[in-house]
């Protein structure tokens, strides 16, 4: 269970996010969708513990991040918008870094490993430096990695991009799983038809706030629009724009 | 000028991004600590000030004070070989140059030359002095040639430190790769240990300054004793011309073979490491064996490592060429040698703190506290030493210069050193941190471990129980305030 309560986070002049509130209880996928720039990363780090919030609260199974990020760190699975790995380690040595640093028991980590790295295709890739991997293979690293300790929570930074479509599809897969599990997962994407499949609930954010929130069913019920997309563009103020902005363009070029 | 101030900014940015801490301040603090300009003019200031505080031992017959010039400019050398080859991977690492890749420039390498040779270029204010000592006791003409040659030595350095990078700056991977970079990285030290080396004929060299420059006389074409010519103008000059005109060549095949290289991006040489299995370790352990994995495949942060311990390394090989040292002798050599171990080992602090800012973001999302990342880091950084510390004293006791009892120190005075280096560098940081590194702190550390092993040394010299008790009780103390 994730609670975010009037969460603000400013860098210097400029707020990232204005006093958003939402939950995601346990046993749901909740995704955050907005434009660049609308703060979903910068909310997604304050719940995975890596950056303090300016004020509001978050807690993530009755932790607060606040006081203990540590122990939020220890219970969550973060997968940042790029991979951030150690490019002069193989997979295999990255994966005992991380296993070693969460202190995950060794049986366990051999059998997550194996299996994980079996699903997403990267196990002919285990010896390789990471350095030189594709960058869609980084983010299988990326995200294998932050699977190992089998975590209660996941924050998932637009983790389908880069994919390719099989693997994007087991990732779907194993999220879903994990929902029945009763993990609260919190999720972002631009991708919007994966957001309608995989989400329960959808938070659309703009400008550091969130404007909507309800089931995809729910989104277009309200908005009386057709597809998520004409939702996602009504709310954020993109509709009627974009026409506008591909007319001036087609002038440009 | 553009691009580079963009640059410059870029790799300042890129380390204060990171910390959580100072998100906010970024901007505002990016100010001063981004402008190339200042930072320059109070580098070499700083270096102004170094070179004036050795002034005074340019004293002396004209030739005493053309030899012991010659000696100093090594320094530009030094300075400019090590920082090109300790920075060049980090720079690279950082994917400083991706936005310029599509561009349509031609010898992009130049760029990142020219940032390598910024951290360099003010250590010429170092010679300063010297060159207006030259320039009022021979002629005005020797005292320009000096500065010449510091520029020549600086060039010189840098070329020879991009063809490290180039040469082994690839991260290598394949069996034995591990052996093969260590190899490359002892090969340079042996470069840099040579050099090195020559600033101890310093004591000598005074002394016997008369004979010196009749013997040395016809090596003078070799850098830095062709400084000794500066008093001949039309000797020096063109010499100097030849070495800058060989350089400019040499440099220039180099910085656009370079650009090929950095378009390659984390260019990887051997295929086919054998993946091996999993391995748990406690999180310290964890963290040293990440730390040293990355220093072993890749060369220039392995020499990062290896190179301050080369200067007592050449002490102790001088205590052993000189078997009636006598036991007290030896004594007062041991203990020089473990402060000068001490003293130096600290250095690998900058190199050590730059391994992380690429992945910093991953470290954040870990749970790993303060403390438990600070020992890490303070054993990785201590290991080396310590371990060749240990080496030197087994094989000076052996001898019988010294005595086993000593051997703690070889530990003990490492980790005190660079935990005060730590304490330095991660002062007024909160968590886990990139700490900002740059000459200030540099300097600072030198200063701070300076006094740490002149009392430790001093108090060895009076008693050894109390300069043990006394190590000890640094040590726990800076584990206690690295801890917090
Ligand atoms: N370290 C930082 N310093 C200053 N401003 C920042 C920082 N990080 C983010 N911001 C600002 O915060 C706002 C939200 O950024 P954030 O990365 O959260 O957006 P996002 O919704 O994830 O966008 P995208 O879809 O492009 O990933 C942006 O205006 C951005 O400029
Ligand atoms: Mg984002």
């Amino acid at each position: 269970m994730i609670i975010v309560e009037d969460l603000v986070k400013s860098f210097g002049p400029t707020t990232a996010v204005r006093e958003i509130s939402f939950s995601v209880n346990d046993g749901e996928i909740y995704g955050l969708l907005g434009p660049n720039g609308s703060g979903k990363s910068t909310t997604m780090k304050i719940v995975a513990g890596i950056i303090p919030p300016t004020s509001g609260k978050v807690t993530v199974n009755g932790i607060d991040v606040s006081a203990n990020p540590l122990k939020v760190k220890e219970i969550a699975g973060y997968i940042p918008e790029t991979p951030a790995l150690y490019e002069s380690l193989t997979p295999m040595e990255f994966f005992s870094f991380i296993g070693s640093i969460r202190r995950v028991p060794k049986k366990e980590l051999e059998e997550r490993v194996e299996k994980l790295s079996r699903a997403f295709g990267i196990d002919s890739f285990l010896g390789e430096l990471i350095g030189t991997l594709s960058f869609g293979t980084k983010q299988k690293v990326s995200i294998i990695s932050s699977l190992l300790h089998d975590p209660e929570v996941l924050v998932l930074d637009e983790a389908v991009n880069g994919l390719d479509p099989k693997s994007a599809r087991i990732l779907k897969e194993l999220l879903i799983d994990f929902k029945k599990q009763g993990r609260s997962i919190l999720f972002s994407t631009h991708v919007l038809e994966v957001a309608e499949a995989l989400c329960d609930r959808i938070g659309i954010i703009y400008r550091g706030e969130i404007v909507a929130e309800g089931t995809p069913k729910e989104l277009k019920e309200f908005t009386k629009e057709e597809s998520l997309e004409e939702v996602f563009l009504k709310l954020t103020e993109g509709k009627g724009e974009v026409e506008g902005i591909v007319k001036a363009l087609r002038e440009a070029f | 000028m553009k691009v580079l101030e963009v640059l410059y900014r870029e790799v300042v940015y890129r380390r204060m991004k990171d910390n959580p801490r100072s998100a906010g301040k970024i901007s505002l603090g990016l100010g001063s600590s981004g402008d190339l300009k200042k930072t320059l003019l109070f580098q070499t200031a700083m270096y102004a000030v170094f070179g004036l505080m050795l002034f005074p031992s340019l004293k002396g017959e004209r030739d005493a004070v053309l030899v012991m010039a010659s000696t100093y400019a090594i320094l530009p050398f030094i300075l400019a070989f090590y920082a090109t080859v300790t920075n060049s991977s980090y720079i690279a690492s950082l994917d400083l140059f991706k936005p310029l890749l599509p561009l349509p420039i031609r010898l992009g390498g130049r760029y990142m030359s020219v940032l390598l040779l910024l951290e360099s270029l003010p250590a010429m204010a170092f010679m300063l002095p010297g060159a207006v000592r030259i320039g009022m006791a021979v002629s005005v003409a020797s005292g320009l040639l000096v500065l010449l040659w510091s520029a020549v030595g600086l060039m010189l350095g840098h070329v020879f430190g991009l063809l490290v990078y180039y040469a082994f700056g690839k991260t290598s991977s394949g069996r034995f790769a591990d052996l093969k970079s260590l190899a490359k990285a002892l090969g340079v030290i042996l470069i840099f240990g040579l050099f090195y080396g020559f600033r101890y004929f310093q004591d000598y060299v005074l002394h016997n300054y008369a004979s010196i420059r009749e013997s040395l006389g016809g090596y003078e074409f070799i850098y830095p004793l062709s400084v000794l010519s500066v008093d001949r103008p039309s000797f020096s000059a063109p010499l100097a011309g030849i070495y800058l005109v060989i350089l400019g060549v040499a440099y220039y095949v180099l910085i656009s073979r370079l650009w090929v290289r950095i378009s390659e991006g984390s260019y990887t040489s051997g295929r086919n490491r054998r993946a091996c299995g999993l391995r748990v370790y406690p999180p310290e352990l964890a963290l040293m064996v990440k730390d040293f994995k990355t220093a072993l495949r890749n060369t220039p942060v392995l020499t990062g490592l290896l190179v301050p311990i080369v200067i007592p390394i050449i002490n102790v090989a001088g205590i052993f060429s000189n078997p009636d040292i006598g036991a007290f002798g030896g004594r007062l050599a041991t203990i020089t040698f473990v402060a000068a171990l001490g003293w130096v080992s600290a250095v690998s602090v900058e190199t050590l703190t730059k391994i992380e800012v690429k992945s910093f973001e991953l470290l954040l999302s870990l749970p790993l506290e303060r403390g438990r990342f600070l020992r890490s880091k303070l054993l990785t950084m201590a290991a080396i030493p310590s371990a060749v510390g240990v080496l030197a004293l087994l094989g000076l006791s052996l001898k019988g210069f010294s005595s086993p009892i000593y051997l703690p120190m070889a530990v003990l005075v490492p980790l005190a050193t660079c935990g005060t280096a730590l304490q330095v560098y991660y002062h007024g940081t909160e968590g886990l941190a990139l700490p900002q590194g740059g000459i200030l702190k540099s300097l600072a550390v030198l200063i701070l471990n300076a006094v740490v092993v002149g009392i430790i040394a001093g108090s060895w010299y009076l008693s050894y129980p109390i300069a043990l008790l006394l190590t000890v009780a640094i040590d726990a103390l800076l584990l206690w305030s690295l801890n917090r």
